[in-house]
């Protein structure tokens, strides 16, 4: 009998290999990740604010705790309720950092491939060191050692409440941004910081040698090390003073090395925010449209973006503005618009502005075809999902932009000529057409949604009576995809999914649809 | 049917499309002006009939040889230009229908007070078609077909006669569904020149002159009218 490699696999592989294939386990994890990690989850949001919560009331109650005595409820809430959801977080982050089922799947896959024997020790440990590398990250350590003040009979514990403190770094966007803006002058800062401790030793030694005996206050290298550090960063408390000559010159020279490496320092922080305060703005910018699951992304701020732009606010709609051109970024600033001044052709521009299971409409304005097409190729390659309006300059190039992924194309100028047409040929049906193409609310037209629960769902278009409410139907589609019946006679029997384009006064559809419980503004998350 | 005089001015961006467009529709002749050597051997290119003139010369103008009934285009890329031209050509031809393209609600109105009859805003109605693109897809597919040209169907006016089938009949109880086409509206010539949406619920009677608007196929709209009689 051939022996299957699955009868070789212990014990405890099998148990991570029916992990990897456990779909539950997989979504639970899949979840988890999502609510601790992905800042554009509403979950992490709201967890974030409940830790922060939990932070501030604890280490308050700590801090209240030292002089004045505390309820019990109160202490059991600050030492084990928060200690627990902290311990909790802090395991659940170390569950999601690793996958150790993933790992050992690949091995387990890898050996069969190559009909190698496996090693499953190396693929564990080699997870495993994933799951230890969070452990010793700083934020990691901070967490952990926010979880000690629990240990009560050591009073010296108490001192890792500000470790608790610290958390809210981790759950602050704000300062964890101000991490990163240091963070990203760190060899400045590194230089800054050599400078400096180079700077008070010297001093240190300096006044260490020169008064050791003749001032009581410098006993050790230590006191000269605290009398330097104090001078140099100009905060001067006066308990430990020069007394002779020498030592007040090495003074004059500390103090002034102390103002140039302190003023050095400042600089380096404010240009380094002052650089980074546009990418943080948009960084805002950015969150703040994610967090809606309907949204526009405005490509372009021309004549045409102007008045859409203008309409959208009205609306209280949510929308971006992107374009290459810093003067056209400028006058949407200017006029009161969130406005990112980058090329929304680029796919990590317009990638930043895509949230899973959002309704994302990139509308692609510019003057150029060229930017148009390839912002609707850009707007498609990162999800299909993605609707897409483009404005084209003329009627021949519609195939080029619905071979480039526009989801629909509008053409301004050929708009302009058939009105224009329109007005010169038949100037009766000007009127009616310019009503209707500006929808006006004497003659909207409208979508009228059938579903199974409207009243005249099965009925035929004389039984639902719409001439009663002076509603003319143009024609009916069937289903979202379906095909167009214009003018439909009067016994079409309307069926659930049904689509109906109507026009009449905006009243007289409103009143209808409400009485016949049908929906309008179907494609409106 | 007599044909509409038409002068287009300008052969740019929103010109060049106007001129073809009318090119292609029945019962008009046109002719482009331009002053531009470019948009000269762009438009001859096309095989329109063009002609020079000079904004700054009225006399230019003049020699177009403009009537009475010439309906006139501002077609010029930059608003001032076409402006200045639309205050001319008022200034020339006090009785004439002048018609213009804009592109904001500011030079909408500059046209309107420099006597411009008929302003189209280019992009007030194109944001107003993305809008509704937007909202009602469905809906404005179906307009845009009518744009495109790419219905088999299309809107039409037709002109009651004296001996129409119709005549002194109320709009209301003319079943018009049975020639497989839909009423939109009509321009009831007893009360001017207003036109009324069939929507509004006032009941009209038919009378000589009256311009009904219907949208239908070609052949669907030819049958009414052989049945109406008296009708253009």
């Amino acid at each position: 009998m051939i022996e299957s490699r699955e009868d070789k696999v212990p014990f405890w592989v099998s148990f991570f290999l029916y992990l990897a294939h456990s779909k539950r386990y997989n979504n639970l994890k899949k979840e988890v990740k999502d609510y601790l990690w992905n800042n554009n989850n509403f979950y992490k949001k709201v967890i974030d604010y409940l830790l922060i919560f939990f932070i501030i009331s604890s280490v308050a109650i700590f801090v209240y705790e030292v002089k004045y005595p505390i309820p019990y409820w109160m202490e059991f809430y600050a030492v084990y309720f928060t200690s627990v959801i902290f311990a909790i977080e802090y395991l659940a982050n170390l569950w999601i950092a690793g996958d150790i089922r993933y790992d050992i799947l690949k091995e387990y896959n890898e050996a069969n491939f190559l009909k190698r024997p496996p090693n499953y020790g190396k693929a564990f440990f080699k997870s495993l060191r994933k799951n230890l590398s969070y452990i010793f990250k700083p934020i990691a350590i901070i967490d952990l050692l926010a979880i000690l003040p629990m240990y009560r009979p050591l009073r010296m514990l108490r001192i890792f409440v500000l470790f608790r403190f610290l958390k809210i770094f981790k759950h602050s966007k704000s300062l964890h941004q101000f991490l990163e803006v240091v963070y990203s002058r760190r060899f400045e800062f590194l230089t800054l910081l050599t400078l400096f401790l180079f700077v008070v030793l010297t001093g240190a030694i300096a006044i260490y040698i020169t008064e050791e005996s003749d001032n009581e206050k410098i006993n050790s290298l230590f006191d000269a090390v605290y009398w330097s550090y104090i001078t140099i960063t100009t905060v001067g408390y006066g308990d430990v003073t020069p007394h002779t000559a020498i030592g007040k010159v090495i003074s004059f020279i500390i103090v002034l090395l102390g103002l140039t490496i302190v003023s050095f320092g400042t600089s380096v922080i404010v240009s380094a925010f002052l650089e980074k305060l546009h990418v943080l703005k948009e960084e805002s910018i950015a969150n703040h449209l994610l967090a809606n699951e309907d949204y526009y992304v405005v490509c372009g701020y021309g004549q045409l973006s102007k008045i859409l732009v203008r309409f959208l606010e009205e609306e209280k709609r949510e929308f971006i503005i992107l374009d290459n051109n810093i003067n056209n970024v400028q006058n949407a600033i200017d006029d009161g618009y969130y406005a990112i001044y980058d090329d929304p052709a680029r796919y990590d521009v317009l990638k930043r502005f895509y949230k899973n299971d959002a309704n994302i409409k990139v509308l692609a304005l510019t003057g150029s075809d060229i930017e148009n097409t390839y912002i609707a190729l850009n707007a498609k390659s990162i999800s299909k999902d993605i609707f897409v309006v483009a404005r084209a300059s003329r009627k021949e190039l519609l195939n080029k932009y619905k071979r480039a992924g526009a989801d629909r194309v509008i053409f301004p100028n050929d708009l302009a000529a058939f009105m224009m047409e329109a007005s010169v040929v038949k100037p009766v049906m000007y009127k009616a057409l310019n009503a209707l193409l500006n929808f006006k609310e004497i003659a909207t037209i409208d979508e009228l949604y059938i579903d199974k629960d409207c009243t005249i769902v099965n009925k035929s278009i004389e039984d639902a009576h719409f001439s009663a409410y002076r509603i003319v139907i143009f024609g009916v589609q069937r289903g979202i995809n379906g095909k167009f019946i214009f003018n439909p006679s009067d016994d079409y029997i309307l069926k659930e999914n049904d689509i109906l384009v109507v026009t009449s006064h905006r009243k007289y559809i409103e009143y209808y649809q409400q009485k016949h419980h049908l929906k309008r503004n179907i494609w409106k998350r | 049917m007599e044909k509409v005089d038409v002068v287009i001015f300008g052969y740019g961006k929103f010109g060049n499309a106007i001129a073809k467009s009318l090119a292609e529709a029945e019962y008009t002749k046109i002719r482009v002006a331009v002053k531009d050597k470019a948009e000269f051997e762009a438009a001859n290119l096309d095989g329109l009939n063009v002609l020079f003139f000079n904004l700054e010369s009225d006399r230019t103008i003049q020699q177009l040889n403009i009537n009475e009934n010439t309906q006139l285009i501002c077609a010029l890329d930059i608003n001032r230009e076409n402006l200045y031209l639309a205050l001319t050509l008022r200034e020339l031809y006090r009785k004439n229908h002048i018609m213009s393209i804009s592109d904001s609600s500011h030079v909408t109105d500059k046209l309107r007070l420099a006597g411009v009859n008929r302003v189209i805003d280019i992009y007030n109605i194109s944001v107003n078609l993305l809008i509704n693109i937007l909202d009602k897809p469905i809906a404005t597919k179906f307009i845009q077909g009518f744009i495109n040209k790419s219905h088999d169907y299309n809107f039409a006016e037709i002109t009651i006669g004296k001996n129409a089938a119709i005549i002194d009949q109320y709009i209301d109880m003319i079943d018009f569904k049975n020639y497989n086409i839909i009423f939109l509206g009509m321009v009831d010539k007893e009360r001017g020149n207003q036109f009324y949406f069939g929507t509004i619920g006032i009941s009209h009677r038919v009378t000589e002159g009256d311009i009904l608007v219907f949208v239908g196929r070609e052949e669907d709209i030819e049958e009414f009218k052989k049945a109406c009689g008296d009708c253009k």
